[in-house]
């Protein structure tokens, strides 16, 4: 035998042998089978709902757990978001991967996935050298390269998520890239969208808005009042280029019964935008409340305790289910991280990034299965 | 004229020994240059410690309206005093602390912080200067209990609070016990006392709270987490950190810092007696 051929023998052997040994000694990997057959969500509450954050989950297994909690607390529906940066990084090169296995698990479990659009890749945005712009910036000559982006997700998915909301608190500074926020422009946005994606999938309910409940005045460099905002996007004709309204509503220290005002951040701030849409003849166009809750951290001055928490969500579910016709869903900020914060955001969620589940998720699970919490939570103050 | 070999052998030797001795030397400087001792000027080059506080936490940071009041802000205050520098503090949201100490608006922030592991890219901590950890709590003829002592007795505890997580994970690993969940975390201290309850499980501010509230109500209490408090120092401000922590040692050291605590919880009194 040629001795330069003997000598490619022994190597490919060694190599081989280094493979035995790396795949029998190496991290193995969790195999994660579906189930079978399907789940289905057994709720007899259909407007509980879950913001999840899948998206930055690396373990599988991790995900499927996740949505299964979901489902067993009764919730039917998440709101997920699917950043156009980590999709197409390269133009016209999509990696659909961690989609896939998102909306695979989750349509496993029985659950419908409203999707949230946003983060713009580095080749959509001004050069870095000339203009240091964050994930949110999204220059105007970008809005058809944004448009086909989201047709081609909705065209992919048709049939399995039917619900799509074009960007995120567009009325903050922060989430419309550290400019000014225009509502303007945001409905220009809207139109150049709605038409893509509607011949995408016909069957797409197109969700506007998701605005973040805040006071700031016209002007502001932080932002502009979600109320004020939203009417600015009906003067610029934006009720031609949606289905749907998203809205966020957090109840910071307030009760969930507590009355709406145009200066207060409230869980009832939402009929003000709904007196908004009733003025321009929009009554009827679904509402779905994308963000909600309290948060129960210890310090947060905009926390309330966990006994509160629990009380105060349930108080809203029953509040909404019986007194807002309109809305369709009501999902609550956050089901889980994938890592803590180790800070307040935390105490948004429902179970811990090791799995500890919150009252919170007990109290929901019982109000989405129809059962009375019997007796109360906690015991009444020991007297002297 | 010819060199013999044997001084040509000499010299280079002796050059070559030079170079080592000159090269160690230069080494040497340079490792002194890069760990001694930072002086306080590359410290505070202002002579001003800027410090992050978040006043809305009692008793380590609370805003009267007038002035700032509290541990922290007693501990920032021995800190400048031993460093020779004056303190100046910022109070804001405990959201906006980090983003301000990053951003270089503050030097320190001293504000009842958790060491966050998260974080440590950003931002350098000192020693814990306190731990908030949760704390078996027990009357004290019972003497100190473990998570042993559980079976068959109750714990009082916050609904929904990071006690009630621990004690239902207690739950799924020992024998049953009985878990009273009550509404704020100051009446799981009352169950105790008023013998509702045959432990309780609490921060240790919360207990420390309702000791200054009831000092004749005698515990015992074990620790079973530890939750430290540490002081945040932006990562390239290496020399504001070394200043900061060897004072804190020394503070630490000679029990000024567990003086400051004890006053704000007014547990002198029963520390004497």
């Amino acid at each position: 035998m040629n001795r330069r051929l003997r000598k490619l023998i022994l190597w490919g052997l060694r190599l081989c042998g280094l493979w035995v040994i790396v795949s029998v000694f190496g991290t193995p990997s969790v195999r994660v089978t579906l189930e079978n057959p399907p789940q289905t969500v057994d709720a007899v509450k259909d407007h509980v709902c879950v913001h999840t954050r899948l998206i930055d989950e690396v373990p599988e297994w991790v995900m499927q757990r996740s949505l299964q909690l979901v489902r067993e607390m009764g919730a039917d529906t998440i709101v997920e978001f699917f950043p156009w940066a980590y999709i197409e990084r390269e133009r016209g090169q999509y990696d659909w991967r961690q989609t896939d296995t998102i909306v695979r698990h989750a349509e496993n479990q029985g659950l419908r996935v409203i999707a949230r659009m946003g983060f713009v890749p580095a080749w959509a945005r001004p050069d870095v050298a000339d203009d240091f712009t964050t994930l949110n910036y999204l220059p105007d000559d970008s809005y058809q390269a944004f448009a086909d982006f989201v047709a081609t997700f909705a065209e992919r998915y048709a049939g399995t998520i039917d619900h799509i909301i074009i960007w995120n608190e567009p009325n903050l500074a922060f989430e419309w890239g550290y400019r000014q926020p225009n509502p303007q422009d945001y409905v220009r946005l809207l139109e150049a969208v709605y038409d893509p994606i509607r011949e995408a999938n016909p069957d797409v309910t197109i969700l506007a808005g998701a605005l973040a409940p805040t006071l700031e005045p016209e002007g502001s460099p932080n932002g502009l009042s979600d109320l004020l905002y939203l009417e600015a996007m009906y003067e610029a004709g934006a009720s031609d280029y949606f289905d749907a309204l998203a809205v966020h509503t957090y109840g910071f220290t307030n009760p969930p019964l507590q009355e709406p005002n145009d200066n207060q951040l409230n869980f009832r701030r939402s009929e003000l935008l709904f007196e908004i849409m009733a003025s321009y003849d929009d009554a009827e166009t679904p509402i779905y409340i994308t963000e909600t809750g309290w948060n129960d951290h210890p310090r947060w001055t905009q926390a309330v305790r966990p006994s509160q928490r629990v009380q105060y969500t349930i108080d809203a579910y029953r509040y909404a289910d019986t007194n807002w016709d309109t809305v369709e869903e009501m999902c609550l900020w956050v089901f889980r991280y994938p890592l803590p914060t180790l800070s307040y955001p935390d105490n948004f969620t429902l179970v811990t990034t090791d799995f500890q589940i919150s009252p919170l998720y007990y109290a929901v699970q019982a109000y989405a299965h129809g059962e009375e919490q019997e007796g109360t939570l906690w015991l009444s103050p020991p007297s002297e | 004229m010819v060199i013999p070999t044997k001084r040509i052998k000499r010299i280079v030797w002796t050059a070559l020994l030079l170079s080592f001795v000159v090269f160690v030397f230069i080494v040497a400087m340079w490792e002194w240059v890069q760990n001694r001792p930072p002086i306080l000027e590359e410290a505070f080059p202002t002579g001003t410690m800027v410090v992050g506080v978040d006043a809305t936490y009692p008793p380590f940071a609370v805003d009267n309206g007038e002035s700032l009041y509290g541990i922290d802000i007693d501990i920032a205050n021995e800190l400048a005093h031993r460093m020779n520098v004056d303190a100046r503090f910022v109070p804001m949201g405990f959201d906006g602390l980090y983003d301000s100490l990053i951003d270089g608006q503050v030097d320190v922030l001293i504000s009842a912080l958790l060491f966050n592991s998260a974080r440590t890219r950003d931002v350098l901590y000192t020693r814990p200067y306190y731990d908030n950890g949760l704390q078996l709590v027990t009357n004290a003829d019972k003497g100190g209990w473990t998570v042993t002592n559980l079976p068959n007795q109750s714990i009082a505890l916050e609904y929904g609070s990071i006690a009630h997580g621990q004690a239902n994970t207690w739950l799924q690993r020992i024998d049953p016990f009985t878990i009273h969940p009550y509404e704020l975390p100051q009446y799981t201290l009352d169950a105790l006392r008023l013998d509702g309850s045959d432990s309780a499980l609490v921060d240790m501010t919360t207990l420390l709270l309702y000791q200054s509230r009831y000092p004749e109500f005698e515990v015992v209490s074990t620790q079973i987490t530890s939750a430290p408090y540490v002081i945040a120092i932006r990562h390239d401000r290496e020399a504001t950190h070394q200043w900061i922590d060897a004072i804190l040692e020394n503070m630490k050291n000679d029990g000024t810092v567990d003086a400051i605590i004890n006053q704000w919880f007014d547990l002198q009194e029963s520390t004497d007696s």
